[in-house]
């Protein structure tokens, strides 16, 4: 048969798909439905192809080559016919690839991770998901206004899960005995940051990790920039922030201290000595009010205030103190005001206690500390006598439309004016980048460019950082302007990933983000609740402070941190969104390479039916596809039956037989389903481990050591520890369908020493049989062992009356999963011929075949060369040890 | 012509108007009057179902057919017929000399419905006489090859819908070798909503396709097959039951009939209720016992049908014109028609038109003829005709100005519609178009099997949109969407159901797209038929009843009893209700 | 002390006639489960069991195909099932409004029963009568030509 694929020439003389066709020549073709043991089913239609003359599209798994058939896999049509395709398939999902906690993280740590392993009581593992995209936790744990906890989905029931919490206790830990990262050997290449505040320091510690020299300058004495001197000492105590950045530091990374931008060094110097720069500078100027008199005595910035505070100098802020503003400054301006012995403070914001950007709990605590809050107020005058404050002078404002970032503007009340005492008024309305020493050209005549903002311009899109200039990268707030710590500890470690990639010349890698994931809502307010995961109800767990009295008059620290019973049982409450089949989803695999847009087609969804009732597998209905492989296996293949479809149309359901619960059904455990879903719609329950998820883990081929038929499977570790067992060739059914026992229940013995290690096997002497040799070892053996499937189906007859057996018993099961045919019967054993499915679920013929070896008879044991990959068993191994086996291994076929 | 004959034509139409108790009178006043020598019969429907219930007699050379008899005339007719010798003229439809078709039932052609309302049709006698299982003796003595050539000759085409030559479908299945042997099946799951001719005929006619079938059996070499009938058709299983149970005991079913080698078992499957069980490869599957899912073709049922074996499938009226073929030849078959659709059609006209009923008409008539001549044109002629609705879920909507069209499987193909299995709706302006493809869509998503992803979400997606379309929320950006789906939907789902889901959309897309724009654009519906897009109010026609205010659901309607009410725009939420509820015709929509 | 039949008793005593005519193949499935609803007029979940044993086949099958086709019912109905035709000339013809009628006649909706359990209402895709719709059948009997005062009058005959 000759015909064209892509306009390339095929021949072949077999009755083949066009799919088999096209794979034979490497030409892939997406499907999810198909799978080349089972009878092609059509249902998902990703693999449609062209075919010339055809009337539509056709679907490749099933349409067989014809003669001078014209084929095209790729064209417009078809891609376009795929992409919507998937999107269809998508619209009738639920669930979220990625977590959105770890989506909704600036820095993207992946917190599912960490709070599963707090969870599992592994502290020391939590700390290393963390480090890998923060090395400042201890420093988040405390300060973070926790964008992650916004998206938990938990949060629709009691609450969030507390992560920022946990990551505190974790971190806390971590400071006993520190974790240190693996470094990689020296690159000889330098570079240099400006500025050890959190994007600094994050950008040394991954550039340090890489194989780096890093040197930070420094202008102050100290490091830790924002978080030194702009966060008070109750938030966050100075001795802990050293002490974490001291485990950078300890890598080797270099702090220049009193090392000015512009004064003491230039970008010029600096380029010329380094092979890369990484600005990040920070936002630390004050914004001025611009109202008359703001240059009186007693006027402070907000941040200038804190620094002044932070520096130890004794600041008297007098009776009365008016903070001005309605950010996390203003509110740390006002806690710290109390603590310095202010009577009255007042916080006077020109909106209301709703459009505040400060936290919540913070606003609350400055509540509970004495706090007062004066709303709708806009400073127009700051009152003096003798240039000393008395008082500041607000216009009263009104809420009109809502503006840009969606909150309501404030409007001036024309004619209403209240005037406040004061004897201190700190201005926390904003801060910005100090571009003092960037003007300067570096490269020839260029200077850094600068937005309109006056921040630095840098490629944060891209990910890149990259400044205008060859080699001078950018990040934190000299690049965004005032945001939270864990945006510039993010910038640093993304500025420090693009500098290695510019420096060993790879393009930068790209972030999660960017590839396709499929969410619940980005907003929680998106979400629907019907579709989050499932939990019983749990209270978030309360971390205990310090009562009011024994805080206002010192800076000791407000709040603390778990307790390790605290940590781990709110761990216990995290659902888990994040898809535990999300690496290994084909759904999201086509998504992402056809790039698709799941907004376009919306529409109702199923309802969310989940199946918990097995130990070993969950089944979540709106994460099917319909392929209907799942219970294609359990049917034709494993002959078992325990799932089956319900309905018809869009409430088609693929369920657990008559809609019972999988425990009530026939099903044996087997997981050969979860082997074949495509999608996360069934998935493997936590053996080995508490909670899981979407850990890095490694995968080492195995075999199978719960019975004789030894199976070839893959070791899932995580942390050297075996934590999954999965059949080789996962997703296209192998000959390895694990049963229930090799899957499930030997996680319980096995571990990693005991896995089967291919190296040390040694292939045993084994003979070729001629029909002499069969029959000379047939009359000088006592027990005849049939392994394989020719071997049983074609020679049983020479070895006794295994024929007959399988006439008996045959069914649909047998003719496709004989690989281990014995007869006991001579010898009083089990005497019909086992079927892998009955070995499954009953062991009687390891029992057997263990009480032959044990009964010292001689044995022979017929093997075909072709089975003989598959059956290298440690069992084997046992035989020739007993050195009262012979095995005779049958070369060619019907031979006799 | 001595004896009388008083025939009351009693398919399910009939019946449903009231032809048991008709003909329970007939009984009953006969008996009373002890009037001997008139013979009661029952027939089946004879397509003129819009003038249920239909009496036939024959006097003095003439047939007579009676219209909208009820068990009120009986007795007058007695008398008048009877007695009087005289016509009911007061209910007379038509009259003609006896056998002129031509005369009854102008511009048809009558090969398929040729004994329907004719023959008592649980009579094998009745069959007989009407050169019935004639075929069948003449094909025993033919060689097989040669009983394909006649068919071929004909120029026959399935009816169920694609039109692909029958002839052919037999030589191409006879080529496939089958040593296990053969089946041959007849499609009588007429599953699309608006289609009933296949139903009449196997009430009103089950031995004609019966002997359909036996000639085809013969000709392909099956010794097996089925009937498989829709469950919904209670009558037709019985006649069909009732016919096979005769035809065995007269030796046209069973082994060596008629004394041949040819033998042929024949059962009747019924339906469970699967519109996608019209589609080949799942009627197979269903017959099998299994979920009616189609699956790909190639293979096709001629190479595995039923039970992995060579199969044709042929539909109810496909089969009813082969005995005629065979006694007629196929080249007087095939005289009739138009370009390369030979023979004749049957159609049920249904929807707001005046004589709704079955029609068989040449091939090549056109689709105005069908409609104004035959039909008699609108039902209400105040109301103008907007569309007419070919093929059911998989055809599609034919507007005014495509009405001279012929009835001819190519030309009905290129309007986007298709000959489907033979349903003419018509639609009049009070029909909103959006809704009918919304009708449809909801149709076919109910019934697609779910299987592939085009059709199990296609359709659901596209149902959905049209759905926000006609709750006046849809956006000009999803009806280019809908127009995406439907088009994917039409090149990429396995089978036929899929395939030609979108037609409904696709072709009122295409004649009535300002419809959907004006729906849209400006949130109205032109037939006013889209509740959500109306707006109710109250005109002076009110005599304040408070009928309408007591039944609105959310209080909308206020007003002083005797005064003439209000509805609160505000508040209303587009029910209905209020119309329904008024007895004055108070309540303006627009 | 008289105990009362079984629903598994019933199915028992209703299968063999069935499997006599039928046949104890795959291919009798439908026939069979049609012949059990004929009976019971629905099928009990403890039929699909012993029919599943009898013919060699998975539950789950049995079970895709009772929920595959719309005449299978799982759940016990009235003594009377309105079949309301849904087709496309009804459709046309107001079927919508005549739905509307029986359940608020009857109150009950789509594949529900009513008090003292006298109707179920089901909805059909076409009876075929397309000439006289709107139409509906109660049993094996069609009306037609439906409007809401008829329909009033015809519930009352049963």
């Amino acid at each position: 048969m000759k015909l064209t694929i892509n306009d390339r020439p095929f021949e072949t003389d077999r009755d083949i798909t066009i799919l088999e066709a096209c794979e034979s020549i490497g030409i892939e073709i997406p499907t999810l439905c198909h799978d080349p043991r089972l009878i092609p089913f059509t249902s998902c239609f990703i693999c449609v192809v062209e075919v010339e003359g055809a009337k539509g599209s056709v679907p490749a798994c099933a349409t067989k080559v014809r003669e001078g058939m014209v084929v095209r896999t790729s064209t417009e049509n078809i891609n376009d016919t795929r992409r919507l395709c998937m999107e269809l398939l998508l619209s009738d999902h639920a669930g979220d690839c990625i977590a959105p906690c770890r989506f909704n993280c600036p820095a993207g740590i992946d917190i599912q991770s960490y709070v599963a392993q707090v969870a599992n009581r592994d502290f020391k593992s939590a700390i290393k998901t963390i480090k890998d995209r923060n090395p400042l936790p201890l420093v988040c744990g405390r300060v973070c206004p926790k964008p992650c906890e916004d998206a938990c989905r938990r949060g629709l029931m009691e609450g969030p899960v507390a992560i920022d919490n946990i990551k505190r206790f974790v971190s806390d830990e971590d400071l006993k005995e520190p974790f240190i990262p693996d470094v990689k050997p020296a690159t000889g290449k330098r570079v240099a940051i400006v500025g050890a505040g959190p994007a600094g320091l994050s950008c040394a510690y991954y550039l340090k990790i890489e194989g780096y020299d890093v040197e930070i300058f420094e202008k102050s004495d100290r490091p830790g920039g924002m978080l030194l001197w702009g966060i008070p000492e109750y938030r966050l105590p100075k001795s802990l922030l050293a002490k974490e950045i001291e485990i950078i530091t300890s890598l080797g990374v270099k702090i220049h201290f009193n090392k000015t931008l512009g004064k003491d060094f230039t970008l010029k110097d600096l380029k010329a000595k380094y092979d890369a720069v990484f600005l990040a500078i920070g936002a630390q100027k004050s914004t001025a009010m611009r109202v008359k008199n703001e240059d009186a005595k007693g006027v402070f910035g907000g941040i200038d205030f804190l620094y002044t505070v932070a520096k130890g100098s004794k600041v008297d802020v007098g009776n009365s103190v008016v903070v001005v503003g309605g950010g996390n400054t203003a509110i740390d301006a006002a806690r710290t005001a109390v603590r310095l012995g202010a009577g009255k403070v007042t916080i006077v914001y020109r909106r209301t206690r709703d459009e505040m950007p400060a936290e919540n709990i913070e606003i609350e605590e400055a509540a509970h500390e004495g706090a007062i809050f004066n709303f709708l107020r806009a400073p127009t005058e700051i009152l003096t006598r003798n240039g000393k404050v008395t008082g500041i002078k607000c216009q009263v404002m009104g809420l009109g439309e809502a503006d840009s970032s969606g909150r309501r503007r404030p409007v001036p009340i024309e004619g209403e004016f209240e005037t406040i005492e004061a004897d201190t008024i700190i201005a926390a309305i904003g801060q910005y980048v100090d571009p003092s020493g960037l003007e300067t050209p570096v490269d020839g005549t260029n200077a850094v460019t600068l937005t309109k903002y006056n921040t630095i311009s840098a490629n944060v899109d891209e990910r890149t950082f990259k400044t205008n200039i060859e080699g001078i990268f950018a990040g934190g707030d000299a690049v965004t302007g005032p945001s939270i710590a864990i945006s510039a500890i993010a910038h640093g470690r993304y500025g420090a990933a693009s500098i290695h990639s510019w420096l060993s010349g790879q393009p930068v890698v790209k972030d999660f983000r960017s590839a396709f994931n499929f969410s619940l809502g980005q907003k929680l307010s998106d979400v629907d609740k019907n579709y989050i995961p499932q939990a019983s109800h749990q209270e978030r767990e309360k971390s205990g402070s310090l009562p009011i009295k024994e805080r206002l008059d010192n800076f000791n620290e407000v709040d603390f941190t778990y307790s390790e019973e605290q940590a781990v049982s709110e761990a216990k409450r995290c659902l888990s969104c994040g898809c535990l089949d999300a690496d290994e989803c084909k759904l999201r695999l086509y998504a992402e390479r056809f790039k698709i847009n799941v907004n376009r087609i919306r529409g109702s969804i199923r309802k969310q039916n989940i199946d918990n009732s097995s130990g070993y597998l969950v089944f979540d209905s709106t994460k099917c596809i319909k392929c209907g492989k799942c219970i294609r296996v359990c049917s034709d293949l494993k002959a078992i039956g325990a799932l089956g479809f319900a309905g018809r149309g869009f409430e088609t359901d693929m369920l657990p037989s008559m809609e019972k619960r999988l425990v009530e059904t026939s099903c044996v455990e087997c997981g050969s389903c979860e082997s074949v879903c495509p999608s996360g719609a069934i998935i493997d329950k936590s053996l080995v481990l508490e909670k899981i998820a979407q850990f890095q883990t490694k995968v080492k081929p195995s075999i199978c050591k719960e019975c004789s038929i030894g199976c070839e499977i893959l070791t899932v570790l995580y942390e050297d520890k075996i934590i999954r067992i999965i059949p080789k060739n996962r997703g296209t059914l192998d000959e390895s369908m694990l049963c229930k026992t090799g899957r499930y229940e030997s996680l319980s013995n096995i571990k990693q020493s005991q896995a089967f290690d291919f190296s040390t096997y040694e292939r045993m002497q084994l003979y070729d049989a001629s029909i002499k040799d069969i029959k000379e070892a047939i009359s000088s053996s006592e027990v005849i062992i049939n392994w394989g499937v020719d071997i049983f189906n074609n020679y049983a007859p020479v070895s006794f009356h295994l024929k007959r057996h399988l006439d008996k018993n045959h069914d649909a099961a047998q003719s496709t999963y004989f690989y281990f045919k014995t007869d006991f019967n001579i010898f009083g054993f089990n005497n019909y011929p086992i079927n892998r499915v009955k070995a499954q679920s009953e062991t009687i013929m390891d029992k057997g075949l263990l009480k032959v070896m044990e009964s010292g008879k001689r044995v022979l044991i017929f093997l075909e060369e072709t089975s003989l990959s598959k059956t290298e068993l440690e069992y084997f191994m046992g035989i020739k040890a007993k050195g009262n086996i012979k095995i005779l291994n049958l070369v060619r076929r019907r031979n006799f | 012509m001595g004896k009388r004959e008083i025939v009351v034509l009693m398919g399910t139409c009939g019946k449903s108007a009231g032809a048991d108790r008709v003909y329970d009178k007939f009984t009953s006043v006969l008996k009373a009057k002890s009037i001997t020598g008139v013979e009661l019969k029952q027939s089946g429907c004879a397509g003129l179902c819009y003038s249920e219930v239909n009496v036939k007699t024959w006097r003095d050379g003439k047939e007579y057919i009676y219209a909208q008899i009820t068990d009120d005339d009986v007795e007058n007719f007695i008398d008048s017929e009877i007695i009087e010798n005289k016509a009911y003229s007061k209910k007379i439809l038509f009259e003609a000399a006896i056998g002129d078709d031509a005369a009854l039932f102008p511009k048809q052609k009558r090969i398929v419905l040729r004994n329907c309302g004719k023959i008592t049709p649980t009579s094998i006698d009745d069959y007989i006489s009407k050169d019935g299982y004639k075929a069948i003796t003449r094909v025993l003595k033919m060689p097989q090859e040669l009983v394909v050539q006649e068919i071929k000759d004909s120029g026959l085409r399935g009816r169920g819908g694609a039109g692909f030559p029958t002839g052919l479908k037999w030589e191409l299945t006879r080529k496939n070798p089958a040593p296990e042997g053969r089946y041959f099946i007849c499609n009588a799951d007429e599953g699309d909503p608006g289609a009933f001719m296949d139903r009449s005929v196997l009430e009103g006619d089950p031995h004609s396709v019966i002997e359909g079938m036996l000639i085809g059996a013969y000709a392909i070499g099956a010794n097996k097959g089925y009937i498989y009938v829709r469950a919904e058709y209670p009558l037709a299983v019985k006649h069909c039951l009732k016919a096979i149970e005769d035809a065995k005991a007269r030796g046209f079913l069973g082994k060596n009939i008629m004394d041949s080698d040819f033998s042929f078992d024949l059962k009747t499957k019924e339906g469970a209720g699967a519109f996608v069980c019209g589609e080949e490869t799942a009627l197979i599957a269903s017959i099998e016992g299994k979920r009616g899912m189609p699956s790909l073709r190639p293979p096709y049922p001629a190479e595995k049908g039923v039970f992995g074996k060579s199969t044709v499938i042929n539909n109810v009226e496909t089969l009813a014109n082969i005995p005629w073929i065979i006694l007629n030849g196929g080249s007087k078959y095939s005289e009739t028609g138009y370009e390369k659709s030979r023979g004749t059609k049957v159609f049920a006209l249904a929807g707001k038109i005046k004589k709704g009923g079955l029609v068989e008409v040449p091939m090549g008539t056109t689709l105005r003829e069908v409609i104004y001549d035959i039909g008699g044109g609108m039902a209400v002629p105040e109301y103008k005709f907007k569309a007419v609705q070919l093929g059911g879920p998989s055809g599609g909507c034919i507007p005014e100005k495509l009405l001279d069209l012929p009835v001819d499987y190519e030309s009905l193909v290129k309007t986007g519609a298709i000959m489907g299995s033979g349903g003419m709706v018509i639609m009049d302006e009070r029909s909103c178009m959006v809704d009918l493809a919304r009708y449809f869509l909801n149709f076919t998503q109910n019934e697609s099997c779910g299987k592939c992803t085009f059709c199990r979400l296609g359709t659901k997606r596209m149902l959905e949109i049209l759905e926000r379309i006609c709750n006046g929320l849809g956006t000009m950006e999803e009806l280019d969407l809908l127009q995406e789906i439907a088009k994917k939907c039409s090149t990429s789902s396995l089978c036929a159901l899929g395939g030609s889901a979108p037609n409904p959309v696709l072709t009122t897309l295409k004649y009535f797209y300002d419809e959907y724009v004006e729906h849209i654009v400006n949130k109205k519906c032109p037939a006013k038929y889209c509740k959500k897009l109306l707006t109710y109010t109250i005109s002076d026609k009110c005599v304040g009843c408070t009928a309408c205010a007591r039944k609105c659901p959310v209080k909308a309607i206020s007003g002083e009893k005797k005064g003439r009410h209000i509805i609160d725009q505000q508040k209303c939420i587009k029910c209905g209700v209020c119309v329904a509820t008024c007895k004055f015709d108070a309540i303006d929509t627009e | 002390m008289e105990s009362e039949k079984t629903i598994t008793d019933e199915v028992q005593a209703a299968l063999p006639v069935l499997y006599q005519s039928y046949g104890k193949r795959h291919d009798s499935l439908i026939p069979i489960l049609q012949g059990i609803q004929n009976k019971l007029k629905y099928i009990p979940k403890e039929a699909i069991s012993i029919i599943a044993k009898e013919l060699s086949m998975y539950e789950s099958d049995i079970y895709g195909v009772i929920t595959f086709y719309t005449q299978f019912r799982l759940s016990p109905v009235g003594q009377h099932i309105i079949k309301l035709c849904k087709g496309t000339a009804c459709h046309v013809g107001g079927a919508e409004t005549v739905g509307e009628a029986v359940s608020e006649i009857l109150k009950i909706n789509e594949n529900e029963t009513s008090a003292g359990n006298k109707f179920t209402l089901e909805y059909v895709a076409c009876l075929g009568c397309c000439s006289l719709a709107p139409v509906m059948m109660i049993d094996n009997k069609v009306y037609a030509h439906l409007t809401k005062d008829k329909i009033k009058k015809i519930l009352e005959e049963y």
